[in-house]
């Protein structure tokens, strides 16, 4: 059963690696400039030339998704580990030693999560303006509570245990004892949230692209695509279902990875 | 000279308007290389005393003397300067080491922090002192706490407790998990560490008759008061409490 | 080597109820209980003592239900009156277990469901054993808890595991095993979790209750002043065998095997108490 589960994990790192490696060498592989316009080509259907077809000006889908895979996944993954560091953080600290800071924090929390998450990350985004910095900040701006709040009930459940106190009558300072003996012990559980979240981040991003608030045009990106051609779905159905088959994708194999982690880790947890 | 002096500790829990009260006007002293047992069932506020001792929580009311000098509550600045004078003994010794990292790990944030000892081959070298005295090899405390048996581990948690030269080794049933000839063996450890290295113990159990081989003085517990306080001997052989003597009634021995 | 066989009292009736023989039972690959043969007779008490590791746990495991535990058994019989345990379909099985044999473990408030009644466990036992009679299976049903000493019998019937004290659970646990009348009684640690009074109260009931019962049972333990109250003879387990099995008394005045001397001498005894040094 362990052997199973493990398989499992180890398959989907594997290919969200590969993701990631596409992501990188992706727009080196583009057989034409995603940026290049074709007037003679424009909403072309798919064919030897363009693979994926053309959008409404004459742009090579294909070169499109691969140029825009690299927008896409790297902006989700750096946002999640932006967010996952600051709340993280926050959430020991709060954890750890309670009080004011801790009540304040997590008012603040409560108060940011209260509000639906896509609802205020437009809202930011809208009071920013689009660009991709300005969407990161804004889906970043409530993102970080989730990790807040896991690292504070894993650093309350640490706390208690006999290994804390004997830290602490070692006379460890408490920072020491934060990264040093808390840490590695809730560490799997946090990165195993992290990267189930690393799928909504993506679709967080192709949803305010979409609504013209993140990536803007001409800039690749496949939500943004998907904007762009929703108009002419009937027309030009490649240019929506290219791209979107690309977030499925990408955004399931990161699921499933974060599926197969939490797996391993309630597993493992079993065994000891 | 008087190690540990308790004075009147009260302690009282308040859950959902509920007064729970967990320890009443405990008053008891102990000098240098003495093990005074502390006995009675469960919730009878013995390990909660320990945590009053231990500076884990604070009592009510009272005063707790170490060395002379009157306990504050543990805060960041006194830690360090508590705990070398005392340190203490879990019951379960594999929880009480980070279960991710080697016990000698733990042993050397100990000596770095408590004993002022940064350099590791020294470290090491006081490891494998200490870890010889509890008849342990020294290889032994480069393992994880999960990787040796019950009584090696406590072994280990006992060579950590006192390798920093503690003044009050604080034992709360360090022997309940274990089993009945790794128990002796620990117990007779302990009486050796505390005459060789004249450390005061204080030996919470809820066995008596463990308690009664094992210290020199003892104080019998239940629903939070002291019933009874003496030597060994003397209550062993003449109990006056009635409680003391349901206790050692319900002693059964092969 | 081979296996330590027991040999039976004459003074008691010579009814074999279990024998076991040359029992090899482990998990996958690994054999924890290696070759134990012992009998057991009607009207007797059987300890088996040792200290955790020796596989005492996985002997009741394998006794009990074998494929439930996920304990394999590798060779070795067992025979409870006639009848072989390791070849009962799984009706059979249902049927002998809380009837005929029935068990309580060191934790009984876990082997009921937390927040159910008592009532409805116990009439739930009752009905699936086919014994529900809406008149007397009350009354039947309170005769038990009095046999166990429980007062207040109505409010504990109507409570659950979770409202009541560990010597009260485990008195009802005792209540719940001793109802259908069992032939043979199988103890896993039955008082190691409760306090030192508790458990004497707890060791004197049982005691009480195979007097009047008759019947007999097997207490495993590591407490051996336990095994020494309880029981007509003892044997000693060690790494998966049986080192050494005797009666009560002879076992405790002289031991043979150097692993129960040194089980014995490391128990701790009250009239010790003068300094002991360090020994080693």
């Amino acid at each position: 059963m362990r052997k199973k589960v493990k398989r499992r994990f180890f398959l989907f790192l594997a290919l969200a690696a590969l993701l990631v490696l596409f992501a990188v060498i992706a727009p080196y592989f583009a057989p034409n400039d995603p940026y290049a316009t074709n007037p003679a080509a424009m909403k072309a259907a798919p064919c030897a030339q363009y693979p994926f077809g053309t959008d409404k000006l004459g742009r090579c889908i294909f070169s499109r998704v691969l140029a825009g895979a690299r927008t896409s996944i790297f902006s989700a993954v750096f946002l999640v580990a932006v967010t996952f560091l600051i709340g993280t953080v926050i959430g020991i600290f709060c954890g750890y030693y309670g009080g004011i800071f801790d009540s304040l924090v997590m008012r603040l929390a409560d108060i940011l999560m209260a509000l639906p998450e896509m609802v205020l990350a437009i809202a930011v985004a809208g009071m920013l303006g689009g660009s991709m910095w300005n969407a990161m900040v804004a889906l970043g701006f409530a993102g970080w509570t989730t990790y807040a709040r896991l690292a504070k009930s894993q650093v309350l459940i640490q706390k208690k245990e006999a290994y804390v106190s004997a830290a602490q009558m070692g006379g460890c300072p408490d920072l020491h004892i934060m990264v040093f003996h808390i840490l590695p012990n809730i560490i799997g559980t946090l990165v195993v949230n992290a990267t189930s979240k690393i799928g909504s981040m993506m679709m967080g991003f192709a949803g305010l692209s979409f609504l013209g608030l993140g990536v803007q045009a001409p800039k690749a990106e496949w939500g943004s695509m998907i904007n762009e051609a929703r108009a002419f779905i009937q027309l030009t159905p490649w240019a929506v279902l290219f791209p979107g088959a690309a977030i499925v994708l990408t955004v399931t194999i990161f699921n499933l990875l974060g599926d197969a982690a939490r797996d391993l880790l309630d597993v493992e947890g079993q065994n000891e | 000279m008087t190690v540990l002096e308790v004075k009147n500790i009260t302690r009282t829990y308040r859950k959902n308007g509920i007064v729970i009260p967990a320890l009443k006007d405990i008053s008891f002293s102990l000098e240098k290389g003495e093990i005074l047992g502390i006995v009675g069932e469960s919730g009878c506020g013995k390990s909660t005393l320990l945590k009053q001792i231990a500076g884990v929580e604070t009592p009510d009311a009272g005063e707790i003397y170490l060395n002379g000098a009157k306990l504050k509550p543990v805060c960041r600045k006194n830690r360090k300067e508590r705990y070398r004078q005392m340190q203490m003994v879990f019951q379960n010794a594999a929880e009480s080491f980070n279960p991710r990292r080697r016990m000698a790990a733990s042993m050397r944030e100990n000596l770095k922090f408590l004993s002022g000892i940064s350099d590791k081959k020294e470290q090491m070298r006081i490891i494998g002192f200490y870890m010889d005295k509890v008849g342990l090899k020294e290889e032994l405390a480069l393992r994880h706490p999960g990787e040796v048996s019950g009584g090696q581990c406590q072994r280990a948690a006992i060579a950590r407790a006192v390798m920093t030269n503690p003044d009050l080794l604080l034992c709360d049933e360090i022997t309940s998990a274990l089993d009945v000839i790794v128990q002796d063996r620990i117990a007779k450890l302990i009486r050796g560490l505390a005459k060789e290295l004249d450390i005061a113990v204080v030996f919470v159990s809820h066995d008596i008759a463990l308690v009664g081989s094992l210290c020199d003085r003892m104080i019998v517990m239940l629903d939070g008061e002291c019933v009874e306080q003496g030597e060994t001997g003397q209550i062993l052989a003449a109990p006056q409490c009635n409680y003391t003597k349901l206790l050692l009634d319900s002693v059964l021995e092969p | 080597m081979l296996p330590v066989i027991c040999w039976m009292w004459r003074d008691k009736m010579s009814d074999r109820l279990l024998e076991v023989t040359d029992l090899k039972a482990g998990y996958e690959d690994q054999v924890i209980v290696d070759g134990v043969s012992f009998e057991l007779a009607e009207n007797e008490v059987l300890g088996i003592v040792g200290e955790s590791g020796c596989g005492k746990s996985t002997l009741l495991k394998a006794l009990i239900n074998p494929k439930e535990y996920g304990v394999r058994i590798f060779d070795g019989q067992a025979v409870f009156q006639g009848r072989d345990l390791f070849g009962l379909s799984d009706r059979e099985r249902k049927e002998l277990y809380g009837k005929d044999i029935s068990m309580v473990f060191q934790n009984s408030s876990s082997s009921f469901h937390p927040i159910r009644t008592y009532k409805k466990q116990f009439t739930e036992t009752l009905k699936s054993h086919a014994l529900w009679d809406r008149e007397s299976s009350i009354k039947q049903i309170m005769k038990t808890l009095e046999r166990v000493n429980l007062k207040d019998r109505e409010r504990i019937l109507e409570s659950c595991p979770y409202e009541l004290s560990g010597g009260m659970n485990q008195r009802v646990g005792i209540a719940m095993a001793i109802l259908l009348n069992p032939k043979l009684f199988l103890a896993d640690e039955p008082t190691s979790a409760l306090d030192v009074t508790v458990q004497k109260q707890i060791v004197e009931e049982l005691l009480e209750l195979h007097h009047k019962m008759k019947n007999s049972m097997i207490l495993i333990t590591h407490n051996m002043g336990v095994a020494a109250r309880m029981c007509d003879r003892i044997a000693v387990m060690y790494e998966g065998k049986i080192v050494e099995c005797e009666q009560t008394q002879i076992l405790l005045k002289n031991p043979v095997h150097p692993y129960t001397r040194e089980l014995l001498a490391a128990v701790p005894r009250l009239g010790r108490w003068q300094k002991l040094e360090e020994s080693e």
